[in-house]
């Protein structure tokens, strides 16, 4: 057999950790921010860039694409080439993708400031940065698949279908996700409405979780992990069911996060039983990442690195439990829009992601500077302020979520609200979130300690930019007759990669075609007709300052809700012009569903200008610059011709005259707010806000009134 | 009203065509994990650490 000689590429992992480290600092500063925001709303700083509606979506971003996506790049480039014994197929794709996914980064961190978003969680990158990932992430699939088809080893390891995993499902995720008509380079409109459009970003939403949040990090685990333990993992058979279990039921599950909403009943009941199935392999992972470190307790004492990781997969092992919970109907009827669900993401996130992150750089970096790490001690003391970190963080938001759950839904015994005032339920759990910025403060400290730590030992080491290997060439003999189906499999990179698409574009596809096709499942009512120019212009604008980050439109059918909200719940045919949907998914302040109507043009005007002059106490940012900034109409006509492209029924003369009426719309309410004493030129952004606000859902009572 | 059915039968059918479909890729899953041969198992298990 034939030794062959070869370098391992240590540059492209050292170049992604140091980004991992970059921006993994910068997102939880964000986080942080936003945080504070939600009990000081002086910490907006007065300007639109840095008020929550923006900020939020950069801390997700940040962290999600940022901090742990230049983890997991780290992690697959230096596992990778090690499991295959070769060298990345290409250095120049290798660095192709590192820079393109760092444009990416500033380009979003940009726009997000700006208000460039299209509104749906995770996914508010504009479409030209939308393109540049679908480009990015092709050039890493290139390199990633050449690298396994080159290899010197002849399966593939456990670690590697999770890898292959990631790479076709968020590819697939994100194309479907993001189809979108663009109106300029900064603006485009989903063209799916309404409910469609809400299940396909939930599908996308729960599934960018699944494989950007978890499959790689498996991946990782299974890597990592036996090596940091220095014995392998506990049940290869287990890992097996468990990966291919994992990525069938993880695509069907999507509709958990639209429970009570006007999404037809059976993808309700699909999205349910699939997430309870879901247990069963997530916890096949947790278990045997733990038993991996079966008799292995004592090194685990004294190994902060396994600490971590001891900790981390107890982390996943709780927040897929609690995921499956969270999707039970009566449960979700509590849990769904309340700080349960924040507390539930940041156990994942702080907990998995970053505790494996951590050990995983805490692995990676000493090895490839060719040294050991600068102070374990500070790794421990790293270990303690992340896992004090968590349990600060995450109580608190529990505690607050159950007092906010019930509060919202709790009755006097004549059978009204005990809490008929929403920020009153608001202002009660306020210092529950300032006990979870401090924690998030701890864990931000830790990191820091990270970072001085990880500086301090490349400091004293030197970069073994390419370290040699060797390793026999893979022999050219193919199968002899009974071998294991798998085995077999392993050993043929595309066609595993084929299988593992089909499965996922099987279920993604049962999920998602009935609601395309099938258009009884979307009743339509007549008296909802599409929003007039001025409404449309106002709704982006709503958009763009993220109010959907902390208002909902989306009223269940409880008594509660229809109650407090004074209206009927949401019907699926209220949102059938509704591009891009904007039900929102938390309710930091209380819904606007019903809001039209409900108070005078004055009252939104002394609102937005400062909300603590209407509500004492409020902890809304104020938005006066939407009084001082003009509307833009030229924009008007195309975004009409837009969305009559997408099948809203604008005739051509309203297109025509679309400015004409958004004109006179707007002066109507300028006077009114003048008979009020309020003085507000007609060209005002705010007053497209307005004109928005107060048509929200107000179709459907012409209907009842018609009909009585 | 019609509509109305149709959407209570698609509840089942779909709840039980996925099932359907999940179940047997799993039992098949699990019947040729079972079958594994050992000495091939062993071998994957300890590629990351060779
Ligand atoms: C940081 C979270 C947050 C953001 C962002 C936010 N709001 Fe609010 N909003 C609240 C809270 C809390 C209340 C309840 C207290 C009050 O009336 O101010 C509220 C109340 C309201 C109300 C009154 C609802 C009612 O039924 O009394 C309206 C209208 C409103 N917001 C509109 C907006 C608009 C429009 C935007 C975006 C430009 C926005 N909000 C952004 C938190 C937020």
């Amino acid at each position: 057999m034939q030794i062959e000689k070869f370098n391992y590429d240590n540059k492209i992992v050292r170049d992604f950790a140091l980004a991992t480290l970059i921006f993994g600092v910068v997102g939880m500063l964000v986080g942080l921010l936003a945080a504070i925001q939600l009990y000081e709303p002086a910490a907006n700083l007065g300007n639109q860039y840095t008020s929550f509606g923006r900020i939020r979506p950069l801390h997700t971003n940040a962290i999600i694409f940022a901090f742990v996506g230049n983890a997991i790049f780290m992690g697959i480039y230096y596992s990778l080439q090690r499991l295959c014994k070769a060298r990345m197929f290409s250095d120049v794709l290798s660095r192709i993708h590192f820079w393109g996914w760092q444009l990416i980064i500033a380009l979003a961190a940009v726009s997000l400031l700006l208000g460039y978003t299209t509104g749906k969680e995770y996914a508010e990158l504009e479409w030209p940065i939308d393109i540049m990932i679908a480009l990015v992430w092709v050039t890493f699939g290139i390199n990633m698949i050449g690298t396994i088809v080159k290899r010197r080893e002849k399966q593939m390891y456990v670690a590697i279908w999770f890898y292959i995993a990631t790479l076709v499902t968020v590819a697939v995720l994100h194309i479907v996700n993001s189809l979108e008509l663009p109106i300029s380079l900064t603006k485009s409109y989903s063209i799916y409405a309404g409910v469609q459009d809400a299940l396909v970003q939930w599908w996308y939403g729960h599934n960018a979780v699944a494989f950007f949040l978890t499959t790689p990090f498996l991946g990782m685990m299974y890597y990592f992990l036996p090596k940091a333990a220095g014995r392998p993992v506990y049940s290869y058979k287990l890992s097996i069911l468990h990966f291919w279990s994992l990525i069938f039921l993880y695509i069907w599950a999507g509709p958990h996060h639209l429970l009570y909403s006007s999404l037809p009943d059976w993808a309700q009941s699909l999205g349910v039983a699939f997430s309870i199935m879901l247990i069963a392999p997530s916890w096949g992972g947790m278990v045997n990442g733990l038993l991996t470190l079966r008799g292995a307790w004592d090194k685990v004492r004294d190994e902060p690195i396994l600490k971590m990781f001891a900790v981390g997969i107890t982390a996943y092992g709780m927040a897929t439990f609690e995921g499956p919970l969270l999707s039970l109907k009566n449960v979700n009827a509590i849990a769904h829009f309340i700080d349960w669900i924040v507390g539930h993401v940041h156990v994942g996130a702080l907990g998995w992601n970053g505790l494996l992150t951590f050990a995983i750089i805490y692995w990676i970096i000493p090895r490839i500077y060719n040294t050991t790490i600068y102070s374990k001690k500070l790794m421990n003391v790293h270990f303690w302020l992340a896992t004090l970190g968590i349990v600060f963080y995450a109580i608190p938001m529990y505690w607050s979520g159950f007092t906010q759950g019930l509060m919202w839904k709790e009755f006097t015994p004549e059978g009204t609200l005990q809490y008929p005032e929403f920020l009153k339920i608001t202002l009660k759990i306020l210092p529950l979130h300032m006990l979870r910025s401090f924690g998030g403060a701890l864990y931000l400290s830790g990191f820091l300690v990270l970072i001085y730590n990880v500086v301090k030992t490349i400091r004293q080491g030197k970069l073994v930019a390419n370290e040699a290997a060797e390793a026999p060439a893979i022999e050219k003999s193919m199968g002899h007759g009974s071998e294991f189906w798998h085995a077999i499999l392993e050993r043929k990179p595309i066609t595993f990669t084929v299988l593992a698409i089909l499965v996922i574009v099987v279920g993604g596809a049962v999920e998602l075609i009935p609601t395309f096709t099938i258009k009884s499942n979307i009743p339509t009512i007549a008296s909802v007709k599409p929003y007039t120019p001025l409404e449309l212009q106002g709704r982006d604008i709503y958009q763009r300052e993220g109010c959907n980050t902390c208002h909902t439109q989306w009223i269940r059918p409880f008594r509660s809700e229809t109650e407090r909200y004074m209206g009927e719940y949401s019907k699926a045919g209220e949102f059938v012009y509704d591009h891009p949907f904007l039900w929102g998914s938390k309710r930091t302040g209380p819904d606007l569903m019903r809001i039209g109507g409900k108070y005078p043009d004055s009252w939104h005007y002394h609102h937005m200008i400062d909300p603590r002059t209407m509500s004492p106490g409020s902890i809304m940012p104020q938005y006066s610059w939407l009084a001082e900034q003009d509307l833009d109409i030229s924009t008007t006509p195309k975004k009409l011709k837009a969305m009559k492209t997408l099948g809203v029924p604008y005739t051509e003369y309203e297109i025509d005259n679309g400015n004409v009426s958004l004109k006179v719309q707007a002066d109507a309410i300028t006077a009114n707010l003048k008979k009020e004493g309020i003085v507000m030129e007609s060209q005002k952004e705010l007053v497209a806000v307005i004109a928005y606000l107060q048509r929200m859902g107000t179709d459907i009572k012409k209907q009842t009134t018609a009909s009585n | 009203m019609k509509q109305y059915l149709a959407n209570v039968q698609g509840v089942d059918g779909y709840l039980i065509f996925s099932m359907i479909v999940f179940m047997s890729f799993f039992i098949g899953l699990l019947f040729w994990v079972l079958k594994a041969d050992k000495k091939y198992i062993d071998k994957m298990k300890n590629i990351p650490l060779n």
